[in-house]
């Protein structure tokens, strides 16, 4: 599967949340988790922000097909960062240790060799 | 110049696992800019039209780039371009003569260049001449490796290994700019005889 719109990197973090379907948590939550992804890695990374250091892009569930800004390399750490963020919330379905590793993944992978 | 230039941001990017090419590239344009402002690698003659009475003068590089130093101020029918009078640049591309010229004269301004354009740090492919990364690659392989390895949090950081890099691009730039200095020419002395009208003994040495 190519990552190139906001809803592929969505569609993975369901499966990794294990909510292909859909059911369990809505396109709303994914897409705000995916925005404070995008903020994190302008934190951590300004270097894959370079153009646009006051202006990261944040998506709405309009833009489910629209192509995403961010480097390739980086997106599985993206979508690790966006399963760990929903796995944060406050829901008989989560896991407080597995959204740690979900974002120290995130982490690391960003900012080492991962 | 582009396959030079693609060949080091390649060559960077394996000692640098996870380095953006975008970063890559406006590492390389800054890195560019120190080696050619510390070693004057990179010179164009630009042409005086003298007038009698006229001591100050512009001079006007191309588009992105800018001048560093006045090297050599010499009369274009002199083969063997001495100083022709004493002169200083207070600003870039302001030229003062010391005193006022008596005769209509066209003279050479021969100034060392950087490229300046930052908006976009991939222009370095097209301002800066393909020789210079061709002669200088390792050096600036060394350059480049170090500064993107001596930056913080990322996934190729390294501070040791990065130092050692920079250690040998310095050395690299102190050869080359003594390459520079001699003109390319090998073992070439570095005394010269004193020019007329010239107080600075770094000018004299060729510095």
């Amino acid at each position: 599967m190519a990552f190139r719109t906001v809803g592929d990197i969505i569609t993975e973090a369901r499966v990794l949340l294990q909510d292909v379907a859909g059911e369990r948590y809505t396109d709303a939550q994914m897409v705000q988790a995916l925005n404070e992804g995008l903020l994190e890695t302008r934190r951590l990374r300004p270097d894959m922000y370079r153009d646009r250091l006051s202006n990261v892009p944040q998506y709405t569930t309009a833009d489910l097909s629209t192509y995403i800004v961010y480097e390739q390399m980086y997106v599985p750490a993206l979508i690790n960062f966006v399963t760990g963020r929903i796995q944060m919330q406050d829901d008989e379905a989560n896991s407080d240790g597995r959204a740690v590793v979900f974002i120290n993944t995130f982490l690391s992978k960003l900012t080492g060799l991962g | 110049m582009s396959a030079e230039f693609d060949r080091l941001i390649a060559d960077a990017s394996v000692h640098a696992p996870g380095a953006l090419p975008s970063g890559i590239e406006a590492e390389l344009f800054m890195l560019l800019r120190d080696f050619l402002q510390q070693t004057n690698a990179w010179q164009m003659g630009f042409d005086l039209c003298i007038v009698p009475g006229t001591r100050c003068y512009t001079i006007t590089p191309g588009n992105g780039v800018a001048i560093k130093s006045l090297l050599c101020l010499f009369d274009s029918e002199d083969i063997d371009k001495r100083w022709v009078t004493a002169a200083s640049m207070p600003t870039p591309g302001t030229i003062m003569l010391a005193r006022d010229p008596s005769l209509d004269a066209c003279w050479v301004a021969q100034c060392s260049v950087y490229a300046v354009d930052g908006s976009n740090p991939s222009d370095c492919k097209r301002l800066i001449p393909s020789w210079v990364l061709s002669m200088y690659y390792d050096t600036l392989f060394q350059g480049l490796v170090g500064r993107l390895q001596t930056q913080p949090l990322k996934p190729y950081s390294n501070t040791q290994l990065g130092a050692a890099h920079l250690r040998a691009y310095y050395s690299g730039r102190g050869l080359a700019r003594a390459t520079v200095a001699r003109q390319n020419v090998h073992n070439a002395p570095t005394w010269g005889y004193p020019q007329a009208g010239i107080a600075n003994v770094g000018r004299q040495r060729g510095v």
